[in-house]
């Protein structure tokens, strides 16, 4: 945890001060009470926060659009009524505004493990896993536009600088690690997504909150060392310089919190150059582990480092990890899940890359034993349409955006797995049965973690500010 | 949309009201969020909540504790398990007489009263358990909304005696006292010119000036050093980026596209300018919101109104009319938020949807503001003086008539030409258009090796193919089974230049689209407009296929989808030096009028014509020559204010799509009983109503804008302000440490005619602020955060001054002022806009960080890690974060290794050869003084073990020069 020394309104100098004024780190507030065996309701008269389930989250966002209906959202009238028109005169808000005919999922789906749950061939060791899914069918968003539609999903706003949940979280928890930042983002190796680091921004929140994004190569952290070598084979020196010039000075000032928080920050940030490379070596895995995740095959090598990483980083106490799926929008061919041209061509190639990756991130999480109280996330900015993007008399090959109704899901403490919650109507095109915009979602991670959405939050300009605005309700079907 | 409105509506949360929903079961709560609370919200809380403008019969619906303490009555309006006793139920099935509700509506159906019915028999569970009897907010009593206090500075037992001159001095010692708290020692000296440089300028004092102010030992030698900076014109740079931070000051446009603004930066010169003159504030208001107005045709003024405009807006527009008025009330709605928090320190925006929740302002007073903001768009446009416009005006005059003259000579030409073609009367051409969707040209069969498609004109312009676009181009085998032998999976290459560059992604836009075999995307056609398909062996043809859109429902191109190939030529070669025509467009139907008049031309223009031609554009080019040469007149991002008598309604609930009554432009109610009031007819001219706003806000009566002003330059000498939030005087800000400190400078400013330097004097000649800030172990168990001030507060340094220092030591700081700022990213634009941050900052970055083109949304080394706010926002404070990421940026960012060799540098040519000479400037460079001997002790070791580089880079790593006490 680090801190800013001179605001009196964090926890390390008096947290009481700011519980009692219903302002700051509630969550944080909480934690330290239960910690301490505390189960009271605080002072502003504020029940008694949820029991956290998890501890840490992985979230792998799949960018451009997961069609749902080729995925997780089996719907058997789709098939049925294959090259029938929509039916309907609305005028959808997709992208391109063409509304061809129905068109069948090009994969077959089947039910999978104990619990039957529905998953196609396209992912078909995700399917293995199906047991372990808890689904969500019912997503719904408010924008069909790519960017705004990532940064709901990130922040709950469709709009840039508001804090993204890995930041929200950051503050709301503080950090597990001494070694590593709280909040890590893993991009695409074909690179950043549409809106780059404004998706995980701290926005107004302080800086320690940011996204810090790992990257591959020798530096897996921007400046964490020296781009000339030169400077690199003097780093112990100067380290040694530094800490001893602001000890004297600390001896001078009189133990001034202010000093010594920078020298500590110094002493961290000499723990990350070791403890950073260390965890992106995936060497020290085993071969078979390795293997599991599909490192050294072309298409899932990417996804496959990225994974292990990611578990590798929760292990060591990271509180929140972002895998992205998918690089810039727009562009031929395409790196992400855009699928407006050919879906099944589109979707195989990006299925082909994450499918293994992310089921043996499910499988070695269960194996180790840290699925109990980690959370994995598998989400998209919104869901493809039933009917295709062509002539509204021919069977396209391409889906347009569908932010009326999309499948998400999520694996891991507090939830009830191999349930499929909610669903959309018969061809799959709006969520009719529970339908949960991202507030209620956002509501939903915060309730597993033990946070009540409704107290997580940060004064700014006059409001105090949460993650799920003046929304949110936690999905509570969905939990365990 | 609901959704979308209340997304967009910056609301204050309520502290009941929301889920809380775990203590009724889940059965219930469904029945509630599904048959209760949706008819309660639509029907019944605009009257009866607690965001209603007026409970009607003191009765709230929005919380289980407002119902059960019922309205005026007294008595309950539910009572959980007896439906037949609960008023609600009686009155909305209309059995009550005169108690219909809801009122002057038809009857609720009967299946919602039945649920009701249902919802009580079934005890009324309800999540809302919010105490309505205990919502807290201020009312007019609140203590900002009260007039200046005339407090005489008390008189305190045990004043020192050099702290009995300054009223500042005497309010600070009183409160320390009531605290059991002493004050501080004063700094030495050192510190203290360090201290007032920093604070004044951004900038460290040079080591010449720390040690002459030492050595100066005449009594006001303080006095002077006081005076000397406050007249550095770095003055302006300091205070002015302040000021940038509480306007919301920003070099992009927000939003998703988040395009950059390359003429924003004469507002920030402004900025910088007006504080170096020390520009009353009450006439920076006048020019923030009315410059156009006040200063029309004096740019180095006017410019003062892009205040209104220079905030984050969303340029996306939307179709949609709905979306539209949203969008367009939400650009409003951030002008309206920066006047409330820059000038008055309200947060107006919370009271755009309902009443302010926690603070006395009606969602009237909201529109009362955004009245004088309807005329105002944003956007560019050129400044200059008046006799700079009429100048150039007299110059373009005659060029632009004589340009008209040749054209019209032109025109002539042109229709000489028509008029012959049109006599000539020819037949229609056989063949049919060509088509976006399909064109198709057969051929007699032939053998090649190269086809070459000429494109000659498409559908947007007749006179040029450059920007056509293809989606594909097929080369046809003859017979049954024909086969396109131009796809690149066969062996075939397509050449030609691409007329548009996605940054971001470079084959976006390739001319190897038209061979990949899908009709997806599109080869945006270069110059010269030419394909050629190479075959990987000859072959024979008979025929060739091409589109802009393939997969298009219609023959013309789709609006937005771009142009198609219009009027072309297709020739064959088989060694690529001899080619032969196998098809053209001419004998087809023109696609558009334009290319059916230049195809008359192409046939009926004689030799006479070309001739004329020829000399007339010979004299056009020249006009066309000298207009361009004269010099346009600059632009800047001061927004587009148009003048409007629109009248202003009120939104209910925020949205425009509701709109109730109207308001008249007029001062805000919340502040009428102290100061005064204005008001305007509801549609009176836009620039009456800015003006007026302008006037009401630094009126003599006005409490909020001296204090608050005066609160701002308070928190920036101390850190922290007399009132710690200073965008925010409500009920959800803090309260003040020193209330009648905060009013005696309040009316300081006023006495000194709205002047900032005066009242900076004041303070800094205090003996508050020259106490040193030395940290005391039993103070500061009292007061951890030098509220009380009994140190001064010893700070990090800013963002900008973390980088202006690192380049100060190093020696390479360029202190020149204003114009274009520098950017420390690179700007890639396609449709969004991305910043990413340079790995290497070279020498145009070493201005002030003042002068770095500040756009949103935007993270860049060393200035980001520092807690540069993302300007998205108004920041009317920093964080001052400590943080690892920090330590890494300062340890290894090229930019610290640049600054680390410039600084070595500079070291060993102070004193060549000569270690303790280096050692000595060194730190003269870095901290402005010697060396202790311990210190040179330190540092002889380590410059010898190893070397200048690396004991330079660990020196702008140390606390000493990051911390200002």
């Amino acid at each position: 945890m680090i801190w800013n020394p001179w605001d009196r309104r964090t926890p390390r100098r008096g947290f009481l001060d700011f519980a009692s004024r219903g302002l700051g780190a509630t969550a944080l507030w909480q934690l330290l009470a239960r910690e301490e065996g505390v189960r009271a309701s605080d002072a502003s008269g504020n029940e008694a926060p949820p029991q956290p389930r998890i501890r840490r989250a992985v979230q792998i966002c799949l960018v451009g659009g997961l069609s749902h209906l080729d995925s997780f959202d089996y719907r058997p009238r789709l098939e049925s009524h294959h090259g029938k028109s929509l039916q309907s005169d609305e005028q959808p808000d997709i992208f391109f505004g063409q509304v061809g005919l129905l068109r069948k999922s090009d994969w077959t789906f089947a039910q999978h493990g104990e619990s039957g749950l529905w998953v196609s061939d396209l992912f078909p060791n995700i399917a293995g896993v199906a047991d372990e899914l808890t689904v969500i069918r019912s997503m719904v968003s408010d924008s069909a536009n790519h960017t705004p539609a990532l940064f709901v999903a990130n922040s709950g706003f469709q709009f840039n600088s508001f804090p993204s949940m890995g930041s929200w979280l950051s503050y709301g928890l503080g950090n597990e690690s001494d070694a590593l930042p709280t909040f890590v983002v893993l991009p695409d190796g074909r690179g950043r997504p549409n809106g780059g680091a404004s998706n995980w921004s701290n926005g107004f929140l302080p800086a320690q909150h940011q996204g810090v994004m790992f990257q591959d190569g020798s530096r897996p952290v921007r400046d964490l060392f020296p781009a000339d070598a030169k400077a690199a084979s003097a780093d112990d020196d100067v380290r040694a310089f530094v800490s001893r010039m602001n000890r004297r000075r600390l001896d001078q000032a009189g133990g001034d919190q202010a000093l010594s928080a920078r020298i500590e920050s110094y002493e961290l940030a000499a723990r990350m150059q070791s403890s950073i490379p260390a965890v992106s070596d995936l060497s020290q895995e085993t071969a078979e582990t390795q293997a599991l995740y599909g490192i050294g095959d072309e298409a899932t090598d990417d996804c496959g480092r990225k994974c292990l990483l990611a578990r590798r980083l929760l292990e060591r106490g990271v509180r929140f990890v972002q895998l992205y799926s998918g690089g810039p929008i727009g562009g031929t061919p395409r790196t992400s899940w855009d699928a407006h041209e050919d879906v099944r061509e589109n979707h195989t190639a990006e299925a082909g890359r994450i499918d293994q990756p992310v089921a043996a991130l499910v499988r070695d999480l269960k194996q180790r034993g840290l699925l109990d109280d980690t959370l994995v996330l598998f989400t998209t900015e919104f869901g493809r349409t039933p009917f295709t993007q062509s002539a509204s008399d021919t069977v396209g090959t391409g889906r347009d955006h569908n932010r009326y109704g999309f499948s998400v899901w999520m694996a891991g403490g507090g939830l009830r797995p191999g349930l499929a919650f909610g669903s959309t109507d018969e061809i799959g095109w709006k969520a009719v049965e529970h339908p949960v915009p991202w507030h209620d979602f956002h509501a939903t991670v915060l309730h597993l973690f033990g946070i009540d959405h409704t107290q997580l939050t940060y004064y700014h300009n006059g409001i105090q500010r949460r993650l799920t605005n003046v929304h949110g309700e936690v999905v509570r079907g969905v939990l365990a | 949309m609901r959704r979308f409105v209340a997304t967009w509506l910056a609301c204050v949360l309520t502290s009941g009201g929301l889920s809380a929903s775990d203590t009724i079961s889940a059965e219930d709560l469904a029945f509630f969020e599904q048959h209760i609370r949706p008819v309660l919200v639509n029907h019944c809380y605009s009257c009866h909540s607690e965001g209603a403008s007026g409970i009607k019969g003191g009765l709230t619906l929005d919380t289980r504790a407002g119902w059960a303490r019922g309205g005026e009555s007294g008595e309950p309006a539910i009572v959980p398990g007896r439906p037949d006793d609960s008023p609600l139920l009686r009155f909305i099935r209309h059995a009550e007489p005169g108690m219909e509700m809801p009122p002057d509506q038809p009857r609720l159906p009967d299946d919602v009263i039945a649920a009701f019915a249902t919802w009580i028999e079934r005890g009324a569970p309800d999540p809302r358990i919010g105490d309505a009897a205990e919502v807290r907010r201020a009312d007019l009593s609140w203590w900002s909304l009260q007039p200046l206090s005339q407090a005489e500075p008390p008189e305190t037992p045990g004043l020192p005696a050099h702290w009995s001159s300054s009223p500042i001095d005497q309010f600070v010692f009183a409160k320390l006292h009531e605290a059991g708290l002493t004050p501080n020692a004063p700094a030495d000296r050192r510190k203290l010119i360090r201290r007032a440089t920093y604070d004044l300028t951004g900038l460290p004092p040079s080591a010449e000036e720390v040690e002459a102010f030492v050595a100066d030992e005449a009594p006001d030698a303080y006095e002077r050093l006081i005076d000397r900076l406050l007249e550095s014109p770095h003055y302006g740079e300091r205070w002015g980026r302040h000021w940038l931070d509480v306007v919301r000051f920003g070099e992009s446009r927000g939003f998703e596209r988040n395009e950059i603004i390359p003429d924003a930066w004469p507002f920030r010169d402004y900025v910088i300018r007006s504080f170096n003159e020390d520009k009353p504030f009450d006439r920076l208001v006048l020019e923030h919101l009315a410059g156009d107005i006040v200063a029309k045709d004096q740019p180095a003024d006017e410019i003062g109104v892009a205040f209104l405009t220079i905030g984050p807006y969303d340029d996306v527009g939307n179709q949609d009319p709905v979306a539209a008025a949203n969008i367009r009330a939400a650009t409003l709605d951030d002008i309206v938020t920066a006047t409330g928090s820059a000038f008055l320190g309200l947060t107006l925006n919370c009271a755009r949807c309902h009443h302010h929740k926690f603070d006395p302002i009606p969602t009237e007073d909201y529109y009362r503001v955004k009245s004088a903001f309807e005329g105002v768009s944003h956007g560019s446009r050129p400044l200059a003086t008046a006799a700079e416009r009429e100048a150039r005006e007299a110059t373009l005059k005659p060029l632009l008539e004589e340009r008209e003259r040749l054209q019209q000579a032109r025109r002539d030409v042109e229709a000489g030409i028509l008029a012959r073609a049109d006599a000539a009367g020819e037949p229609p051409p056989a063949r049919p258009a060509p088509s976006a969707h399909l064109t198709e040209e057969t051929f007699t069969p032939t053998a090649v090796r190269q086809v070459r498609l000429t494109v000659l004109a498409h559908s947007d312009n007749p006179h040029d193919g450059v920007h056509g676009r293809i989606d594909e181009f097929e080369v046809w085998t003859p017979g049954p089974d024909a086969r396109n032998v131009a796809l690149a999976s066969s062996g075939a290459v397509a050449r030609g230049a691409t007329g548009r560059t996605a940054e971001d992604f470079r084959a976006a836009y390739g001319v190897d689209l038209v061979n990949d075999g899908k009709y997806s995307a599109r080869w945006f056609i270069g110059s010269p407009p030419v394909l050629t398909i190479i075959l990987p062996a000859e072959a024979v043809i008979d025929r060739v296929t091409f589109s802009h859109d393939r997969n298009a429902e219609t023959e013309l191109p789709i609006p937005g989808q771009g142009p198609s190939v219009a009027e072309y030529e297709i020739d064959v070669s088989l060694d690529g030096e001899t080619w032969t025509r196998v098809a053209d467009s001419h004998d087809r139907m023109p696609l558009t009028e334009g290319l059916a008049r230049q195809r008359k031309f192409r046939k009926h223009t004689r030799q006479e014509d070309t001739a004329r031609y020829a000399e007339l554009d010979r004299t056009l080019a020249d006009v066309n020559r000298r207009i361009g040469a004269l010099p346009s007149l600059p632009t800047a991002w001061v927004g587009n204010i148009a003048p409007t008598t629109a009248t202003t309604p009120v939104f209910r609930g925020g949205d425009p799509q509701q709109a109730v009554a109207t308001v008249a432009p007029a001062s805000l109610q919340v502040l009428e009983r102290v100061a005064g009031a204005y008001a305007l007819a509801a549609d009176a001219p836009e620039s009456e109503r800015r003006l007026a706003l302008a006037r009401w806000i630094t009126a003599p009566e006005n409490p909020l804008t001296p204090r608050v002003l005066a609160n701002r330059v308070w928190h920036y000498h101390f850190g922290t302000g007399i009132v710690d939030t200073p965008g925010d005087f409500g009920y959800l800000g803090g309260q003040p440490t020193h209330p009648e400190l905060l009013d005696w400078l309040a009316s300081r400013l006023h006495a000194h005619g709205w002047r900032l330097k005066p009242l900076h004097r004041e303070l800094l000649l205090s003996q508050t602020y020259r106490q040193s800030g030395a940290y005391r172990e039993e103070a500061g168990a009292v007061d951890g955060g030098s509220r009380l001030l009994w140190r001064f507060p010893p700070r990090r340094l800013s963002a900008e001054e973390v980088r202006d220092t690192l380049l100060s030591a190093a020696g390479v700081l360029d202190l020149r002022m204003g114009g274009p700022g520098y950017q420390l990213y690179e700007y890639q634009q396609d449709n969004v806009s991305t910043y990413i941050p340079l790995d290497s900052q070279g020498p145009d970055t070493y201005r002030r960080a003042v002068y770095h083109q500040n756009t949103r949304a935007t993270v860049v080394d060393v200035l980001s890690d520092f807690d540069l706010p993302d300007n998205a926002f108004a920041s009317p404070k920093r964080s001052a974060t400590t943080t690892p990421l920090q330590a890494l940026t300062m340890l290894n960012h090229s930019f610290l290794l640049d600054m680390a060799e410039a600084l070595a540098d500079r070291v060993e040519r102070a004193a060549p050869n000569d270690l303790p000479g280096q050692i000595e400037a060194a730190f003269r460079f870095v901290h402005q003084r010697s060396p202790s001997a311990e210190e040179r002790g330190l540092l002889t070791e380590a410059v010898e073990a190893a070397g200048w580089r690396s004991v330079c880079r660990a020196l702008l790593n140390s606390n000493e020069l990051l911390f200002v006490e």
